[in-house]
């Protein structure tokens, strides 16, 4: 059977198109399933990076995070920095995660008390929980000076 | 004519076994979706992209912006697809075309996401749109018989080789200063690193830091002469290899070292050995170069592309001489130079907007403009004063005509104390964006080493 070269065009794009397709199909179905996967393991995981050599702090601030049942089940990361002898504790949290003043203040007092039992007796600022983080991070700073003013 | 004597043209248009060509594409296209998988994963479009009111431009490119509401998602999923495409070699040229243009677009919206191997992936897809690679183990090939064969020309191999060299000798040149040499940052790197396996508990021993130092200087300064010399190739091979995965494993930096172990590997060994992959002996044109009435105009476009492409990219990493002071201090010239881990560097800054005829000051708390990310990016002059440009505008629109904005600036550099960086009585509105060096940047004398720190000098 001899085909117009018309239907040869047609049934030629329509060949491309069902190629792509499947290529987009496959690549979304991939990017997805990694999508759920990573959500997975973030809600069950807790991470602490220490920029400072000593790692007790962050380790003890762990153990009492998961003693008090902090962010239980809750998808976090925890950054604990230390930069220019001002100790930077964050933590992000996901958006849909529960968020609340209460929250913020019962890991001020924690980070406060290991900082004080480690260290001399000095105050804690609690800050950066404007708007901007959209209730998606807190970032809170112990600062050896005792100096409250924000340098950020 | 012996080989040796051909004249270069001939050389990179003699053909040789071309399999290597298709694992390549196969190695960058899974790579380049593996990124994308991690913009998803991570959600890092919505954070970078959609989430900042503001984005810190590239000069001359202030033009490439995030598209609106959900269109960033649409054009990463573009990307993934055209990542596919690359792989599997369907639509390849178009696919390496798309990519490169998408993922510029990308790389180009926001200054603060600047990565060397992001850098690096845009200039590998750039170089795909040029190469032969879909002629084998490709959908094309495999639809197209026309298009299938077993050869490709030597230049696409010389072309690479070049391009990935590049980053070795620049970055190994780059470590040749004092701060690298007296063990920083790699001693502070290390020593946050003390639980790796098995010889984390050395890492903050000096013969280890020492190691690290010196064995990362030699190998970026001899892989590319041990890659390139055959009775060497092993030896090469073996320390890139180690590098990379020993990289992979002490820092973050996502795709890079696996892309390089792949590259590097498909580059360096023989065309040859890779073609006992596909299990049959090659066919070969029986003519071995191509003649000069074969090439046609747009091979001599590609030509002279290829040649100004190559060329910018050895003299880019050369611009830092051109500008006045540390480079590690200015940042100038520090960027598109694969001056890689070399710095731990904070920038902090303090603004404060003053009303000049009521003479009232007000602090300007810059999370009102930037997310926390693209603070801690903030390196350069040209990010201050694009932030002092939104300031400025926003309060112009609150009633104040004409503020004076200074800022507070202190650079801390590898365990310096912090180094005053700009004139705090300086107004910055007055300031507009710049190639040229920047004179307002303070040029105080940066100590030459961590040893000639004289820290009563430093502090305020």
């Amino acid at each position: 059977m001899i085909e117009s070269p018309k239907r040869n065009l047609f049934t030629q794009i329509a060949i491309e198109i069902s190629i792509l397709a499947s290529i987009a199909l496959v690549t979304l179905l991939l990017l997805n399933i990694r999508i759920h996967s990573r959500q997975i393991e973030r809600a069950h995981s807790q991470v602490i990076y220490s920029t400072h050599c000593d790692k007790s702090l962050a380790l003890r601030l762990t153990n009492q995070m998961e003693a008090r049942g902090l962010f239980d089940g809750v998808p976090h990361l925890v950054y604990l920095n230390k930069t220019d002898g001002v100790f930077k504790l964050s933590i992000l949290v996901a958006p849909e995660a529960f968020y609340s003043v209460e929250l913020q203040q019962q890991l001020a007092d924690l980070f406060h008390g290991i900082c004080q039992s480690t260290f001399e007796q000095h105050p804690v600022d609690v800050g950066m929980t404007d708007e901007d983080f959209k209730n998606t991070r807190l970032l809170i700073e112990y600062r050896p000076d005792g100096n409250l003013t924000d340098t950020e | 004519m012996s080989t040796t004597r051909r004249p270069i043209l001939d050389r990179l248009t003699q053909p040789i076994d071309g399999l290597w060509l298709a694992l390549y594409r196969i190695g960058l296209g899974s790579c380049l979706l593996w990124q994308m998988w991690k913009y998803f994963s991570t959600d890092l479009i919505y954070s970078d992209f959609i989430e900042p009111t503001h984005h810190f431009t590239w000069l001359w490119f202030g033009f490439v912006k995030p598209w609106p509401g959900q269109g960033m998602y649409i054009h990463f999923y573009v990307l993934a697809v055209a990542a596919s495409c690359i792989l599997l070699g369907f639509h390849y040229r178009l696919a390496a075309f798309v990519f490169w243009l998408g993922y510029t677009w990308v790389f180009l919206i926001d200054q603060c996401y600047y990565l060397n191997h992001y850098y690096l992936i845009c200039l590998l897809s750039f170089l795909a749109i040029f190469l032969p690679a879909n002629r084998e183990w490709s959908v094309d090939a495999l639809r197209n018989p026309e298009l299938r064969r077993d050869w490709a020309p030597r230049w696409p191999l010389w072309l690479l080789r070049y391009q990935i060299a590049i980053p070795y000798v620049f970055g190994g040149i780059a470590k040749v200063n004092s701060d690298w040499l007296h063990g920083e940052p790699i001693r502070t790197w290390l020593a946050q690193r003390t639980d790796f396996p098995v010889i984390g508990q050395y890492f903050t021993a000096e013969w280890c830091v020492e190691i690290f130092v010196y064995g990362g200087l030699l190998l970026d300064l001899t892989v590319v002469p041990l890659l390139l010399w055959k009775r060497t190739r092993p030896v090469g091979l073996l320390l890139a290899v180690s590098f990379h995965l020993l990289n992979s494993q002490l820092f973050i930096i996502g795709v890079f070292p696996w892309m390089m172990i792949w590259i590097t590997v498909i580059l360096f060994v023989s065309p040859g050995t890779i073609g006992l992959l596909r299990g049959r002996p090659a066919v070969l044109p029986e003519n071995d170069t191509m003649p000069q009435s074969a090439w046609v105009w747009r091979h001599q476009w590609a030509a002279a592309i290829l040649v100004l492409f190559l060329s910018w990219q050895t003299l880019m990493p050369l611009r830092h001489h051109f500008y006045p002071g540390h480079t590690a201090f200015t940042h100038e010239g520090h960027q598109f130079s694969w001056r890689m881990k070399l710095n731990i560097r904070r920038l902090t800054t303090q603004f404060t907007a003053t009303n000049p005829v009521t003479q009232t000051q007000q602090p300007l708390p810059i999370y009102r403009w930037i997310s926390y990310y693209q603070n801690r990016k903030i390196q350069d002059a040209d990010r201050v004063v694009q932030l002092v440009q939104w300031m400025e505008h926003d309060l112009q629109q609150q009633g104040d005509p004409d503020p004076v904005i200074t800022v507070d600036a202190w650079v801390t550099l590898n365990g310096r104390p912090a180094m005053r960086f700009i004139d705090p009585e300086l107004d910055l509105t007055q300031i507009q964006r710049t190639w040229r060096p920047t004179e307002w940047i303070t040029q105080q004398p940066v100590p030459r080493s961590l040893s000639d720190l004289n820290l009563e000098d430093q502090h305020d």
